[in-house]
């Protein structure tokens, strides 16, 4: 049977409607009222924070209000990110069953289709884990991600230009960097039009990457106009709920996560006991805004603490992260070991609760 | 109790099957809400739990709540139309009881129906297993070990 995936660009609108044509299309998709879909969208300058990221860790509210640039809560996941003109963004609403069944393989096949895409217009790109593109180092592409039911929704950006300058004024960045936040930030992003010497055609990027998706999982292309049912459904969600400033400002914490921010930048560490006894831990997660060297720093200490007593994996931890080899910037082993030893207590409150 | 492909499934509890919740009555017009290990399956291991407030009004096939599992969220919707009357506090501290225990200490929240007829479209005893089957099948489920 042929499978047809329906290529449909909304172009440039405001970044709170854009998040409600991404619910839309999930809901309208969940419910089996539309097809497989990759939908290109480009924003105004704005800031875009994640579906249950604290807005004040992330953004410089101040900063925004001043340059007029609106802020939106995005629908899926992770942190915040500037967007603007010179951003590419799409949604892939995709069945689960015509993607790799799981999701973690799904959005890595994802990505490694979009990193081929691109790598035909020249750049050298290579997927990086879990949800990023980058070009000798420098990230070009990241991604989140929305489920519910059948349906899988992969939202992701590609920097055509970066303005590091406009970017570093208004997202909170790890302070080590606050001196040289605008140098920080072009160590670790880059646009195209940087690395190809010219700014790129939007159409010919939208052309590569959904030929591609449409390569790696045996699609038949359809370009198409957003339908009545979604542009009505989208509007009827902008109104009751995304351009709502409550939406917005007040999502509600997870209290469970550890933040360390201030001095040694922000750290969030996720922990979970084991639940015969809860002095071990069964399993971690670390993310912020802080990176390692090698990257699989941080990925093989979350697998070394398994198991461990709290005390025991905080001095392992700390060890880990004092070793030589190991590099962090935007944040120090003491930061991450506090987070994890702030998470675990909080977990063991909660359960003599 | 019927377990199909590795999930298992109650068969005292209600279950609304596309959107992969259960209800279970508490004999005081209050009902109980969870996920079920399918929901679960789909989610992986969830690290945010976040509902809506005490005392909000929700409707069939919105949103009542949201999980999020690194960097991807999801939506828990309703069965039918009601009031949310409690929420279990443990989960939205400790998210992650859920993928060990979600019908027991992974409660999500109490909800009162707004109508009699609130069960209408749920599924329950013998008609668990079939319902599930043909979802699993209609959507390439592989199971809840996968």
């Amino acid at each position: 049977m042929t499978r047809v995936l329906r290529v449909i660009d909304t172009g440039l609108r405001p970044a709170r409607w854009n998040v409600a044509m991404t619910a839309a299309l999930a809901e309208l998709h969940g419910e089996g009222r539309i097809a497989n879909a990759l939908r290109f969208h480009r924003y105004p300058e704005s800031v875009l924070v994640g579906r249950h990221q604290a807005l004040a860790d992330a953004v410089e509210v101040g900063a925004c209000r001043a340059f007029g640039i609106e802020i939106a809560r995005r629908m899926s996941g992770g942190g915040a990110v500037y967007m603007a003109p010179g951003a590419l963004a799409w949604d892939f609403v995709v069945c689960r069953r015509d993607v790799p069944a799981h999701r973690d393989a799904a959005n890595a096949a994802i990505c490694e289709a979009i990193a081929a895409g691109l790598a035909r217009l020249g750049l050298p790109a290579r997927y990086r884990p879990p949800g990023e593109i980058e070009v000798e180092g420098r990230k070009i592409y990241g991604s989140s991600g929305y489920f519910e039911g059948r349906t899988l929704l992969h939202q992701g950006t590609v920097l055509l230009e970066a303005d590091i300058g406009r970017m570093a004024e208004v997202l909170k960045l790890p302070p080590d960097e606050s001196a040289h936040k605008k140098r920080g930030l072009a160590r670790r992003l880059v646009g195209i039009s940087e690395l190809l010497g010219r700014v790129p055609d939007p159409g010919a990027i939208e052309t590569a990457v959904a030929t591609a998706i449409a390569g790696a999982f045996g699609f038949i292309l359809q370009t198409d106009a957003p339908q009545a049912q979604e542009v009505l459904l989208a509007d009827v969600l902008f109104a009751r709920e995304m351009s709502q400033d409550s939406f917005v400002f007040d999502a509600t914490l997870p209290r469970a996560v550890r933040t360390v921010a201030g001095r040694d930048g922000v750290v969030s560490a996720y922990v979970r006991l084991h639940p015969g006894d809860e002095c071990l831990i069964e399993q971690i997660w670390l993310t912020g805004q802080f990176e390692a060297s090698p990257a699989r720093a941080i990925a093989d200490l979350e697998v070394s603490l398994r198991g461990l007593p709290v005390r025991q994996a905080a001095q392992r931890a700390f060890a880990a992260l004092s070793d030589a080899s190991v590099r962090l910037r935007g944040t120090t082993g003491g930061s991450i070991v506090a987070a994890i030893v702030n998470a675990a207590e909080k977990q063991q409150q909660a359960g003599l609760s | 109790m019927p377990i199909i492909r590795g999930c298992n499934f109650p068969d005292d509890l209600l279950y609304d099957v596309p959107h992969h919740a259960w209800y279970k009555p508490l004999g005081d017009g209050t009902v109980r809400a969870g996920m079920t290990p399918v929901a679960i399956a789909l989610a992986r291991e969830v690290l945010v739990f976040t509902p809506r407030r005490v005392g909000t009004d929700f409707e069939k096939n919105r949103s009542f709540a949201t999980v999020e599992s690194a960097k991807w969220v999801g939506a828990v919707r309703a069965g039918f139309d009601g009031v949310i009357v409690a929420l279990n506090e443990r989960l939205i501290a400790r998210p992650m009881i859920v993928n060990a225990d979600c019908y027991g200490e992974g409660w999500m929240m109490i909800v009162r129906p707004a109508a009699s007829d609130w069960q209408d479209g749920l599924v329950t005893g013998a008609a668990i297993g079939p319902a599930y089957e043909a979802w699993m099948d209609s959507e390439g489920f592989a199971g809840c070990a996968a």
